[in-house]
């Protein structure tokens, strides 16, 4: 075996090219956001959201982490076994004072909108914001304190993706944040109001 | 019609009709089909002609007419019940008429028709009905000229009739009754309308709409050979509803009239409007001129008598201003007012208050008895004439200001306060030595402010504000207030004496100031302040003492802390008397977390109505919601809150290292509420 030193060699490399490689991955914790987002959708729209239809009380691993995992390569994920990937699954925090005044303005002016949301003048848009859908079934007079209410709900919106996103020191989480809202308002949407699909048409629930 | 017709393709002349009259063979009705014919601009298919040689019954019909601008007729049929003719005129009485228009649907009419062949006389009159309507009118054309009187002209479907012009997914609904005239003579074209509407309309999107809007109005017109339209118009309005975003108009609240003169030409399609008025109740005058090319508006000088307050805001400005804080305001008084516009641009205004009173739902500011003249100039226009304002009273955020002028100038986006000014504050003020704001109405709202305090008396400060009482003058200086991105902040040091001793605010910020939740930060140190005031206004039971204080760090989000470093002690080296009230103690021992719980200590504390202490002092540092707290000295593995002096001698010694701050915030808040004295359990 004349050719140990450079099988030991080989191998040591290998082994610093591993470790090399170990990072520790803070994956976008899904599960808790959604939680965080039925949290404060409750408290927005309060018993009239449709019931948490996939409550994830499990602490699974979210479907992109899965994905993400099956693309590493083989001498990560054996790595990733004996050195389990750092990533934070606990609650978001979302009970910070300006989240709290947001949510609260939210459902406040939700008690004004819920007769447009009711009889589709306004439906909620495949980013997470309001939108108007269709002026005629807004009598005159309301027009402009409803085209108000909904530019005044979509900043709080955005406040709001943005505040817990720097309330958990990730601003980079804020467009997954906005994604899980999106999903949650939808899916929690009451029956007969309308939202947009992933192409932008609208679709009464 | 013209003798220029051109017979084209098939002239198929068939006489297919014979009418025998009597025992000889007569030709008393001739019938022709003449394919195709064509003239300049026009062009027939399927003419058939029944024509009497003697007079009588006559019809045309055409199964297709093109007319110019792509007008087609369909299914024409013309029909004289009585043809006259002779060698000079045409007459044809009892006519009916029926086609088919692309705008107009199915249209059928009665009427009658006399002309001289040579064209020198034509006069008719119609009635005609559509599916979008009926019209009657009558033609009279001779050597003097022509005339259309349009008798009655109804539309009830002014969608169909609009379909091919009106822009997609807009709709028109009501209907429109029209009289009127034009008439043409000596190179003149004459014309008036006059009509009443009531229109349901709206755009595509919904931005522009109306609902049964009442339009009545009536139209003088005049051109003199190829020149401009010389125009007079009166517009009432006085029912319905309109929306023009974000404007809403209800019109039997506010009905209007409008009257205007203006030179049309229609070449170049400019409105040079000489002169308008525009009345609307409850909301005052507008008269001036302008001039438009198409709806643009390029210059205009407009003026505004005895505009109300009240109105103008509610209808014109209110809708500018939802979700702000001026969307709630309530005001009375008169305005008068006058704005240029030059170039597609305002260029310089003008606006006087007589006697303004505003008041805002929330009581966030107020004022009354507002009167003043305010000039401005865009930022290219000369500098206008210096702007005053003054005002008998007036209220800010609960802080009320005495009667005060001032003195500014504004240009452009920028508005600048003449300096040395002053603002009356509950017999003290504020001396404005400089106020700039730049770029108004726009993300890069820029301010300074500096100014002197003149003292005022915080005792009424704090009881105006609805704060806990202070006692002490409020002096000092604002050296270099500025706001800029959205953050207040404060250059300098603000210094106030308070309480017999000093107050000094460094390193102040407020970050979104207006935001749902306001940042602010500062540092706070309190030097000598004399505990015996602060205790009686704080309701806490009674200590005789000087307390220094600091405040460091403090940063509170919607004005709820999150951080700070606060630390509270008796001075050293200072020989003022030093007692504490039995409640105090008591007060102190329940915000440091402890009670004396056993029954001597109870009963000592009966006992004694104050006692001495040697300091006393508290120290808390807020991170992450805890409190971390400790005392003026270390003792018997706690910390001294009060560490007492002789007989009866009491000593106040904490224990509690960690506090969760809304459970500290509760124990300070419930020993403060307390009226009648701890309840020592």
């Amino acid at each position: 075996m004349i050719a140990s030193p450079w099988r030991f060699g080989a191998l040591f490399s290998a082994l610093l090219l591993l470790s090399a490689c170990v990072t520790i991955n803070v994956y976008f914790p899904t599960v808790a956001a959604e939680r965080a987002a039925d949290r404060i959708i409750d408290d927005v729209w309060g018993p009239e959201a449709q019931q948490r239809s996939n409550p994830p009380e499990e602490e699974g691993e979210p479907q992109s982490q899965r994905l993400e995992r099956q693309d590493q390569p083989m001498a990560m994920r054996v790595l990733n076994r004996v050195v389990p990937t750092a990533h934070a699954q606990a609650d978001l925090e979302v009970e910070t004072p300006r989240i709290r005044e947001l949510t609260s303005r939210m459902r406040d002016r939700h008690s004004d909108l819920r007769a447009h949301y009711e009889s589709g003048a306004i439906g909620l848009t495949n980013d997470g914001l309001l939108s108007i859908r269709d002026q005629s079934a807004i009598p005159l007079a309301d027009r402009n304190r409803v085209r108000n209410l909904v530019e005044q709900d979509n900043n709080d919106r955005r406040a709001l993706y943005r505040e817990i996103a720097e309330a958990n020191n990730r601003p980079d989480w804020e467009g997954d944040i906005r994604r899980t809202f999106t999903e949650r308002w939808q899916s929690r949407l009451p029956d007969g109001w309308y939202y947009q699909d992933s192409r932008g048409n609208w679709r009464q629930k | 019609m013209t003798a220029v017709a051109r017979l084209t393709c098939t002239l198929l002349l068939c006489l297919t009709g014979f009418v025998l009259a009597g025992p000889a063979l007569a030709i008393d009705r001739v019938s022709l089909s003449i394919g195709d014919i064509e003239g300049e601009g026009w062009h027939a298919e399927g003419l058939d002609l029944r024509l009497p040689l003697r007079g009588g019954e006559a019809e045309v019909r055409v199964k297709r007419v093109q007319l110019p601008g792509d007008t087609q007729l369909t299914d024409l049929r013309l029909r004289c019940g009585d043809l006259g003719l002779t060698p000079t005129t045409l007459r044809c009485d009892g006519a009916t008429l029926s086609t088919t228009l692309p705008w107009l649907g199915k249209v059928e009419g009665a009427g009658e028709l006399t002309m001289k062949l040579d064209g020198s006389r034509v006069e008719g009159q119609w009635q005609l009905t559509t599916d979008v309507g009926t019209a009657e009118f009558a033609v009279k054309s001779d050597d003097g000229g022509w005339t259309v009187d349009v008798a009655e002209l109804t539309i009830t479907e002014p969608g169909a009739l609009l379909a091919d012009w009106l822009p997609a997914d807009h709709g028109v609904e009501g209907w429109l009754a029209l009289e009127g005239r034009l008439r043409a003579d000596d190179g003149r074209t004459r014309a008036w309308l006059e009509w009443q509407s009531e229109l349901t309309a709206h755009d595509a999107e919904g931005r522009l709409a109306s609902e049964a809007l009442a339009l009545d109005g009536r139209l003088l017109a005049l051109r003199h050979g190829a020149g401009p339209w010389a125009l007079r118009t009166s517009l009432r309005s006085d029912r319905g509803q309109v929306y023009a975003e974000p404007i809403f108009l209800d019109l039997d609240d506010h009905p209007l009239h409008l009257t205007a003169g203006a030179d049309w030409h229609p070449e170049t399609g400019q409105l040079d409007v000489r002169q308008f008025n525009l009345n609307q109740q409850g909301q005052g005058e507008l008269s001036g001129q302008a001039l438009l090319t198409g709806l643009e508006l390029q210059t205009a000088r407009v003026r505004l008598r005895n505009g109300r307050a009240g109105g103008l805001y509610s209808v014109y400005a209110h809708p500018w201003l939802v979700g702000s804080n001026l969307d709630q305001l309530t005001l009375q008084g008169r305005l008068d007012g006058a704005l240029e516009w030059r170039d597609g641009a305002p260029h310089a205004a003008r606006l006087q208050a007589h006697g303004v009173q505003l008041d805002d739902a929330d009581q966030r500011f107020a004022l009354r008895d507002f009167n003043g003249l305010v000039n401005w100039a865009a930022a290219d226009a000369e500098a206008p004439a210096d702007s005053r304002v003054q005002w008998r009273e007036a209220r800010l955020m609960q802080l009320p200001l005495g009667e005060a002028r001032l003195g500014f100038s504004a240009r452009g986006r920028d508005v600048r306060l003449q300096p040395r000014q002053v603002l009356p504050i509950l017999g003290g003020g504020l001396r404005v030595n400089q106020l700039q704001v730049a770029e108004i109405g726009t993300d890069d709202l820029d301010i300074l402010f500096e100014a002197d305090i003149l003292p005022i008396d915080l005792g009424e400060l704090t009881r105006e504000l609805g704060w806990p009482p202070l006692s002490g003058i409020l002096s000092g200086n604002l050296p270099e207030m500025t706001y800029r991105d959205g953050h207040l902040n404060l250059g300098g040091t603000l210094i106030a004496q308070v309480f017999d001793g000093l107050l000094r605010v460094d390193d102040l910020s407020l970050e979104d100031p207006f935001g749902p939740a306001p940042v602010f930060r500062a540092d706070l140190r309190m030097r000598s302040w004399d505990l015996d005031h602060f205790t009686q206004v704080l309701q806490v039971g009674r200590i005789e003492g000087l307390v220094h204080a600091d405040v460091l760090g403090l940063h509170m989000i919607g004005w709820e802390p999150v951080a700070f470093d606060a630390r509270a002690w008796s001075p050293e080296r200072t020989r003022e008397r030093r007692r504490i009230s039995q409640r105090a103690v008591e007060d102190i021992a329940q915000i440091g977390g402890s009670t004396p719980a056993d029954w001597v200590s109870r009963q000592f504390l009966r006992v004694f109505d104050a006692f001495r202490y040697r300091r006393l002092g508290m120290s808390c540092r807020l991170e992450q919601g805890i409190c971390h707290m400790d005392g003026v000295a270390p003792a018997n593995g706690g910390y001294y809150l009060i560490e007492g002096r002789s007989i009866p001698r009491i000593n106040v010694i904490g224990f509690a290292r960690e506090v969760s701050w809304p459970a500290l915030r509760q124990q300070i808040h419930q020993a403060l509420q307390q009226d009648d004295g701890p309840v020592v359990q």
